[in-house]
């Protein structure tokens, strides 16, 4: 029976860029990119002030466009502050460099390989724990590598994996089935590759601990570690600590009833310090218009404003006065074929946006790569921008 | 409104010309060249619908101009406008421009066409025209619209061709340079990874050449050290060849005189020993003063005897002395007794007393023992007899007077007297009665119990003598054996027993001289035995001292070796050549690897990349907005399209249904005309086959603009200006020309038309089509 503590982190995606900044700061991209070390110093600096016994790492350490020898340098560097051992599978985003042995880790560093190992921990207290790990050795792959994964029966067992959970056979990423990792004798499933934290089940736990970092709208909250106490070989308490250092927001901003500057001094002062947000523009009025015709202009007067920064805006909201769709004139024309345009499906849609032989050829991929969610809002913007600029014309 | 009448009173070449009246129909002006048709119409042209100068054109305005042109509304109000240089005013106030509303410039593009203006097609496409008048209801914005959407699209991404001049393009290309630029950043990956591998391999080569360098230093050091020590290599060599005459060093033992020594010395001291115990046992003879060791030896456990009992002989003598007094004192007690008492006889008559007293009467008396004396002047005389034969003068003064002693010591007796005599000796009165017996029984008893005690101490007086003469007798048999001479018992037998203390000395000394000798013996044989090899202690230290020669040349060689091998000398080898010194490989080596390591740490430390991809990510983001920026637009486009195309499906334009009932006249139903909606661009359908601007003929074309600029002249104001063509079909071949007069006898149903021609053709064919004819000259 040992009784030990350890942390529990995963997608620490060292040096990736954040997405949807459109700001040409220099220093604001070198504070967001530096973000993601801070966040992994946090992690050691929290497993030294909870004395943790070791550490688990379940890959994507790195960022597959990003990785450098330096960002490999300062993830060494920072390893080499935590005296505690650390054991690391490597996941689909680590796939490995020719330079990389260059650039060696510290000697408390266990990288698991491409085929499962064990590792007995002989603990401070004088107990044991098993660190049971398999790593990727390529950029994806079908093969189940927690089902590969074996644990003691008579010893705490921690499985260290990189790996797609329930998401289906054609997973490219290590796809495994809850059902069968709570049949081994693996008493905390240490995962990564999602980037929401979840606990998919307890006794054992199987457990996702999200990236370290957000860097995206669609990473928004908070993101850190696992703090893992174990008593008696049992899990006895599980506490995510965050430890991001700047934080993914969406906030709402009313247009109604706001005159451009009240708007603007609304909408500011609910952006936090250290936050990155995406403002949802909603409800009617005049600015509607003024947002969607200059929507730099406006987001830079937001900026200018806030404590945070603004990533972009999101314009739900709906000019004062929308012309039916029931008319005989052109404009009701417009609003009528727009809706229309709304129901069509996703091919010909492309085909409709990217109908010129430059479009096509440069920029099909990007639309492709669009949810239908996001080609319904382009077609939602575009009856509102059209619509306004009859209504422009008009005056 | 039509003109009715014009007089120009100075323009150009033209001086006080009147023309007029002016069909309100079609009117066709024939004149040759420099007849005054460009002279009239642009008089009309500029004083109607006033522009600025303009070159080129002829005539040229100026200050002087001036005339009148007498016009009439299409409600039929009549005006005259008068011009007087830059002042054109009109009487009742109109201006034609103000009543039309039509810009002067359109005016000259559709209402004043040269042949020029039929060529420029762009005319009939500006703005103005446009959005006026091909549109449907509502969409009298669509051409601003859509222009805006083409705008912002054009700004993005021109649909023909990628540029990178701006929008996308632009952005494409700023993220294909910095793709360019971090793939370069980033070939600082494998770049590190060869800085790697060469720092391996230079520190490979590095640790090679320093053991070269190493084993050079080392080489060259000896050499050094070869130099250095050439004295002792000198020295050495010398001692090489010295030792190897030392052959007889091997037979020197390896104790060298070390052995030899103790066995000399061992054999001295057991010889000095052997002396010694000679002169020790000679010394102990001389002291037995001619006594025999062997007798005196012999009867040791007699003399040792003796000796013990010297204390009880002597004691003896002392104690037979002392008793003896005791009993003549006894003796002297009784006779007292006897004399003061009773008497003998009456102590002899006593009943109870007398046998006693008669008894110790007797016994009392002292009587003379001849025996022992007898006995010791015997054995006296044997002895001297004996010295006086030998001749030895002290024995037998020793003898004899050893007589004289005996003699003397035997006790003198005189008789005693009976108890009466005692009695009276003592005094006692004769008298002494038998009854004074029992008084006298108590005395008697005294002197009985004395005489017991006398006689008892006379007993012990004879024992201790008796002992003592056989001490003697003892004494004088061992002395005689011993050969020496009697003296006295105490003397005597102390010297007897120093006698045997010698004797036994002297036989210790012996058995301990023997054992020297024996001693001596063997270490000579042995100091012998080891010398034999070598012949003789002279031959031993030679070897042994050459042999230490011999050592000491070793050790010397050792010590040189040492000495030169800790230079790095091998004395059984050649001095070394020194290698080349890699010293400059190792430092081009280090400078190397100095380099690599600052370009390793210039990587590790490197922000450039990440700087870069900052870059990257910024324009990703940039582009993702301006992308959807470009979805929405070509949305809107299309939306706007379709709407469009809908729309236009059931309202088609005015002015492109008038054109293309010109263009059908012109083109005897050959071509018909068509507008995009959205754009108002005009095409042709040539039955199956739609023809874009672009791709017109010239007479096509001319044909084209002619019927649209009709039908734009005829649908641009409420006001129906007159039209002004200066002979515009030249261009035409004859079947346009005379489609041409066709269409324009159409229009000038609803406009006035003044047609100027040059050509007689065209002014015939004018006339076929129903013009009114006026032929010019200045």
């Amino acid at each position: 029976m040992s009784d030990f503590r350890f942390i529990h982190c995963a997608d620490l995606h060292l040096g990736s860029r954040f997405a949807g900044i459109r700001s040409r700061d220099g220093e604001l991209a070198e504070r967001m990119t530096e973000s993601t070390f801070s966040s992994f110093s946090g992690i050691t600096d929290l497993a030294r002030s909870e004395n943790a016994d070791f550490m688990v790492i379940s890959g994507d350490i790195f960022d597959k466009e990003t990785i450098t020898p330096r960002t490999r340098f300062r993830f060494a560097e920072i390893l080499g502050r935590l005296d505690i051992p650390c054991f690391i599978a490597w996941g689909n985003h680590d796939h490995t460099t020719s330079w990389e042995e260059g650039v060696p880790l510290p000697a408390n560093v266990r990288e698991f390989g491409g085929e499962p190992e064990r590792f007995m921990l002989e603990l401070r207290n004088g107990g044991a724990v098993e660190i049971s790990g398999i790593s990727f050795t390529s950029k994806n792959t079908s093969e189940d590598l927690a089902a590969k994964l074996e644990g003691g029966k008579d010893v705490f067992t921690v499985g260290c994996v990189h790996c797609d959970v329930d998401s289906g056979d054609a997973s490219a990423y290590a796809p495994a089935r809850l059902v069968d990792m709570i049949d081994k004798d693996i008493d905390y499933w240490a995962l990564g590759h999602i980037h929401r934290r979840a606990v998919l089940h307890e006794r054992p736990y199987v457990v996702y601990p999200g990236n370290t970092q957000g860097r995206n709208i669609k990473e928004s909250g908070e993101k850190g570690a696992y703090v893992v106490t174990v008593a008696s070989d049992t899990v006895e308490e599980l506490r995510f600590v965050p430890t991001q250092k700047i934080v993914w927001e969406k906030i709402e901003a009313d247009i109604t009833g706001h005159s451009l500057g009240s708007f603007i001094d609304s909408v500011s002062s609910k952006i936090k310090k250290d936050s990155v947000v995406r403002i949802a523009v909603k409800g009617r009025g005049a600015l509607d218009n003024m947002i969607r015709s200059e929507p730099d202009d406006i987001l830079k007067a937001i900026q200018s404003r806030s404590a945070g920064t603004v990533a972009d805006l999101e314009v739900c909201s709906k000019p004062e006065r929308m012309p039916s769709a029931g008319g005989n004139d052109l404009v009701s024309k417009v609003a009528s074929v727009a809706d229309s345009v709304m129901g069509m499906e996703r091919g010909r849609l492309i085909d409709i946006i990217c109908d010129t032989a430059t479009s096509k050829k440069h920029l099909r991929k990007y639309f492709e790569s669009m949810s239908d969610e996001d080609l319904g809002n382009l077609v939602g913007d575009a009856k509102v921008r059209l619509l306004e600029r009859f209504s422009e014309a008009s005056e | 409104m039509m003109i009715e009448a014009v007089r120009i009173r100075l323009f150009g070449k033209a001086v006080n010309k009147d023309y007029g009246p002016i069909s309100p129909g079609l009117t066709v002006c024939y004149g040759e060249n420099e007849s005054g048709k460009t002279t009239l119409k642009e008089f009309v042209r500029t004083t109607l619908f006033k522009t600025g100068k303009r070159k080129n054109i002829y005539p040229q305005t100026s200050n002087s101009d001036s005339g009148e042109i007498d016009c009439v509304t299409d409600s039929g109000k009549r005006f005259t406008v008068t011009r007087n240089g830059s002042n054109v005013v009109s009487s009742i106030g109109i201006m034609p421009s103000d009543i039309s509303g039509v810009d002067p410039n359109i005016y000259r593009s559709v209402y004043a066409m040269s042949p020029e203006d039929l060529i420029d097609t762009d005319a009939v496409e500006s703005g103005d025209i446009k959005r006026r008048f091909l549109t449907v209801p509502g969409g009298e914005n669509m051409p601003q619209i859509s222009e805006s959407i083409n705008i912002g699209m054009e700004e993005l991404l021109r649909p023909e061709k990628m540029t990178s001049v701006k929008g996308i393009g632009k952005l494409l290309d700023e993220i294909r340079q910095n793709g360019e630029a971090i793939r370069d950043a980033r070939s600082k990956g494998p770049e590190y990874e060869t800085l790697v591998k060469a720092e391996a391999e230079i520190l490979s080569e590095l640790s090679t050449l320093k053991e070269m360098k190493a084993e050079a230093d080392a080489v060259r050091a000896r050499a050094e050290a070869y130099i250095k020590q050439e004295r002792n290599l000198k020295e050495y060599g010398d001692l090489v060849v010295g030792r190897e005459g030392m052959a007889d060093a091997d037979r020197a033992p390896p104790e060298g005189m070390e052995r030899y020594r103790e066995l000399k010395d061992s054999e001295r001291s057991r010889r000095e020993r052997m002396e010694e115990t000679d002169r020790k046992l000679k010394s102990l003879r001389d002291e037995m003063a001619g006594a025999s060791p062997a007798a005196v030896m012999r009867n040791e456990e007699r003399i040792r005897s003796l000796n013990e009992n010297i204390g009880s002989y002597l004691s003896a003598a002392s104690d037979s002395e002392a008793v003896a007094a005791s009993a003549s004192r006894l003796d002297a007690e009784i006779a007292a007794l006897a004399v003061d008492g009773p008497g003998r006889d009456t102590i002899r008559n006593a009943d109870t007393g007398r046998d006693t007293v008669e008894k110790g009467s007797e016994t009392d008396m002292p009587k003379k023992n001849y025996a022992p004396a007898l006995a010791l002047l015997a054995l006296a005389a044997l002895c001297a007899l004996g010295a006086f034969v030998s001749g030895i003068p002290y024995i037998y003064a020793a003898s004899v007077s050893a007589l004289a002693a005996i003699y003397f010591v035997l006790p003198e007796r005189s008789p005693a007297n009976g108890f009466s005599d005692f009695i009276a000796s003592r005094g006692f009165p004769q008298d002494t009665r038998r009854e004074d017996v029992a008084g006298l029984c108590a005395a008697i008893d005294n002197i009985r119990a004395l005489e017991e005690k006398r006689d008892s101490e006379i007993g012990q007086v004879i024992k201790m003598r008796a002992d003592m003469e056989k001490l003697e007798s003892e004494l004088d048999s061992v002395a005689s054996e011993a050969g020496i001479e009697r003296t006295s018992f105490e003397a005597d037998v102390r010297r007897l027993n120093a006698l045997l203390a010698r004797s036994s000395a002297i036989s210790d000394a012996e058995i301990t001289a023997k054992t020297a000798r024996s001693e001596h013996q063997t270490a000579k044989d042995a100091l012998e035995g080891y010398l034999s090899p070598y012949g003789s202690a002279e031959e031993l230290e030679r070897i042994v001292r050459l042999k230490k020669e011999r050592d000491e040349a070793d050790s010397n060689m050792e010590k040189l070796r040492k000495i030169m091998g800790s230079a790095g000398i091998d004395t059984g080898s050649e001095p070394p050549l020194p290698p080349d010194d890699p010293a400059e490989e190792i430092g081009e080596r280090q400078r190397r690897l100095g380099m690599i390591n600052s370009q390793k740490n210039a990587i590790l430390r490197d922000a450039d990349t990440e700087r870069l991809m900052d870059v990257r990510s910024t324009l990703r983001a940039e582009l993702e907005s301006e992308i959807r920026r470009w979805g929405v637009l070509s949305l809107e486009r299309y939306i706007a399209d379709r709407a469009c195309d809908d729309i236009y499906e059931s309202m088609q334009p005015r002015v492109i249904r008038t054109a293309d009932r010109y263009l059908d006249m012109m083109t005897g139903g050959l071509y018909r005309m068509e507008s995009n909606p959205r754009t108002k661009d005009v095409s042709i359908r040539g039955g199956t086959e739609v023809k874009a601007k672009g791709q017109w003929s010239s007479g096509l074309a001319g044909q084209v603009c002619l019927s649209l600029k009709l039908a734009v002249a005829k649908e641009l104001s409420e006001e129906k200006l007159p039209m002004l063509l200066d002979d515009v079909l030249l261009v035409f071949d004859s079947e346009r020309k005379q489609g041409a007069c066709r269409a324009l006898s159409e229009a000038a149903k609803d406009m006035q038309i003044v047609f100027f021609t040059c050509d007689r053709e065209t002014y015939g064919l004018m006339k076929q089509a129903g013009a009114e004819s006026m032929e010019m000259s200045l």
